[in-house]
């Protein structure tokens, strides 16, 4: 018997916006993620791992016109998150880690080792550091960056204050 | 929105973030500006702010590349939203015969196949980092571990009859498909964790058409076991008669030696919990550490620590002699100082890039950290000249800046516990000197640092309690 071909326009439109999502959004999230945390050889795996998430959310949504670039990093920030949980004594950490064709480069991976803005963000509590990377860094307005962290807008502003300030005396303490 | 409390000595009525996000307006906004008019320490926070800001904002990014891109997005994206761009089609009947590689007759489709045909990186990976969460903590419920393919050999090892696979010398035509198989598309069926292929490459030969029940013969039994030992039941077996058409050659030889060697290791190693082995290392560990204790508390450690950490200052204060010590003190002249140090001071280390043309236009204390000192060292220029800091003896410390001017620094007001004076710099030449006069025997570190933001660049001296 013969193939049957079945005509997909609806979902090749959406295919296509999947892909020019992910080819606009994924060096952004990835340098995201290696800055929060600190990692840049983990990061890939992470920000695969968020994509994929979304994606897969996306395949039970229909309605849904592509990747969000809000969901995407909320999924970024909370695989992060678990990825920096402590674990427990003495059990051992498999580093699950995907390597990407020439990434992450060595003079990349050296700036993120000696850069003291780098070192003073690492110092900070996660929800500090990432609400500060996603406004500062990757330059979510409010209302996306209230989406990823679960903060309301209005209590945004409180809260950045608290995370820049904080980090301020840090950066202060460790630039020389 | 325009007062902030987190600080109680300053004023701190205005909210930095609000003014620099522009998330004031109105009133808001007019009492903001005229406040900052007036107000030097609002004006002071939201300048630190924005510095900080802007730092964030310049953080050099990592690029990635074309065919990373691609890898990521074939990692990432599943298939149904990637690879159906335009015409989809769908298999109605058995398909094309396939290779030669004998298809079982009981494989079930796979449960999610868009799922297992990503690479199981990152199912491990999401495994991995949420093992000890509750389902429920996940903002989206993970897809579920694909349910491995061959289903039915979970239950009971068959009857096993005694015709076993064909030796890999007899020739054979390939093997026909069955009209009852059910072809998977051709992307399921080349799915990497079939074990099709590991059996294989251990019957290299051209296989022999055997029946489909026969099949179940080098099946999986038991789903703990490790996929290799699938030939176990095999070996169990009384030996296989040799086929009339095998070979002298081959008949002299033990059939299935491949077999015989997974019968030599243990047929189905259970997986065994390595608490045992953690429990042994971690004991190792504790009595290393104890018996360094002992030894360190013994004094036996105490002559090679001090050769190990400042192995530079022993060497030194082994070579330089009773005279030259004598001549150096904190009262005695920068020339002097610098002479020794040029002549046999051991250089602890050398640093810069080797630009020349620069000044060294200021020595001012570093970061105030109780048990060491730190001395920075700003340098004009367009780039860290060459550095180099040596001992000439346990109470000085000599920089030297090659190619540099150094004369103008100031050096007034330098002091702590480990520094008595630095002496006012040197120029011999290109080069220029500075003398640290040290207050007691120290241990010295040292880095540099590049220009950035306001800074200039840096090199950065520490001085600890030896």
């Amino acid at each position: 018997m013969d193939q049957v071909h079945v005509e997909a326009p609806a979902f090749s439109a959406r295919a296509a916006s999947v892909e020019r999502e992910f080819y606009s959004d994924f060096p952004l999230v990835l340098n995201y993620v290696a800055r929060l945390v600190d990692d840049i050889d983990g990061a890939a795996a992470i920000t695969c791992a968020a994509f994929r998430q979304v994606a897969d959310g996306l395949r039970q949504r229909p309605d849904d016109e592509g990747l969000k670039r809000a969901a995407v990093f909320r999924a970024a920030t909370e695989l992060s998150r678990s990825v920096l949980r402590p674990r427990r004594w003495f059990r051992r950490q498999r580093s699950a880690q995907i390597s990407l064709e020439d990434f992450p480069q060595p003079e990349a991976r050296r700036a993120l080792r000696r850069d003291t803005v780098q070192r003073a963000l690492t110092a900070l509590p996660f929800d500090a550091r990432a609400m500060i990377l996603l406004r500062d860094f990757v330059k979510l307005s409010y209302d996306e960056l209230g989406d990823v962290v679960d903060v309301a807008p209005r209590k945004l502003v409180h809260a950045l204050d608290r995370s820049r300030a904080e980090l301020g005396e840090i950066y202060d303490y460790i630039k020389f | 929105m325009t007062t902030s409390s987190f600080e109680r000595n300053r004023c701190t009525r205005i909210s930095p973030s609000a003014v620099l996000d522009d998330r004031l307006d109105g009133k808001d906004l007019e009492w903001a500006r005229d406040h900052l008019r007036r107000c030097e320490a609002c004006r002071e926070r939201v300048e630190d702010f924005r510095e900080m800001l802007l730092r964030v904002g310049r953080l050099p990014s990592a690029t990635v590349g074309a065919a990373a891109m691609d890898q990521a997005f074939a990692l990432s994206v599943p298939d149904r939203l990637r690879s159906q761009g335009g015409t989809r089609s769908f298999e109605v009947a058995p398909a094309q015969p396939m290779s030669s590689v004998p298809i079982p007759q009981d494989v079930p489709q796979p449960v999610r196949p868009e799922v297992s045909s990503i690479p199981d990186l990152l199912t491990e990976l999401e495994r991995e980092i949420f093992r000890d969460e509750p389902l429920q903590d996940h903002p989206v419920p993970l897809s579920p571990v694909p349910e491995p393919l061959y289903s039915t050999m979970a239950a009971p090892p068959e009857e096993i009859e005694p015709v076993a696979p064909a030796p890999p010398e007899i020739p054979a035509e390939p093997v026909a498909p069955l009209a009852s198989f059910e072809v998977a598309p051709a992307d399921e069926a080349a799915e990497p964790e079939l074990p099709e292929p590991a059996r294989h490459e251990i019957f290299s030969g051209p296989l022999r058409e055997v029946p489909s029940d026969s099949y179940r013969q080098v099946a999986f039994t038991d789903w703990d076991r490790e996929p290799e030992p699938q030939h176990a039941p095999v070996i169990e077996e009384p030996p296989a008669p040799v086929p009339v058409t095998s070979n002298i050659v081959f008949s002299q030889e033990p059939p299935l030696r491949m077999d015989e060697q997974s019968e030599a290791a243990p047929a189905a190693p259970p997986r065994k919990p390595d608490t045992a082995m953690r429990i042994a290392v971690g004991l190792g560990a504790a009595a290393c550490v104890l018996l360094a204790a002992v030894l360190y508390e013994g004094g036996l450690f105490k002559s090679s620590h001090k050769v190990s950490s400042t192995g530079a200052t022993v060497t030194q204060s082994v070579h330089s002699s009773a005279s030259v010590r004598a001549s150096v003190s904190p009262s005695a002249s920068p020339a002097a100082s610098a002479s020794v140090a040029a002549s046999t001071a051991p250089v602890l280390f050398t640093f810069g890039n080797g630009v020349g043309g620069g000044t060294m236009f200021r020595i001012r204390p570093g970061t105030a950290v109780a048990g060491y000192t730190r001395l920075v060292f700003d340098m004009h220029g367009s780039g860290l000249p060459t550095m180099t800091i040596t001992r000439p003896d346990d109470l000085h410390v000599v920089v030297t800046f090659k190619e540099t001017n150094v004369a103008g620094a100031p050096v007034n007001g330098i002091s702590s516990y480990h520094v008595t004076a630095v002496e006012p710099g040197v120029q011999q030449g290109p080069d220029g000197t500075i003398t640290i006069d040290l207050a007691r025997p120290v241990r010295v570190t040292a880095f540099t640092l590049p220009a950035t933001g306001g800074y200039a660049w840096r090199l950065v001296v520490d001085l600890h309690t030896s």
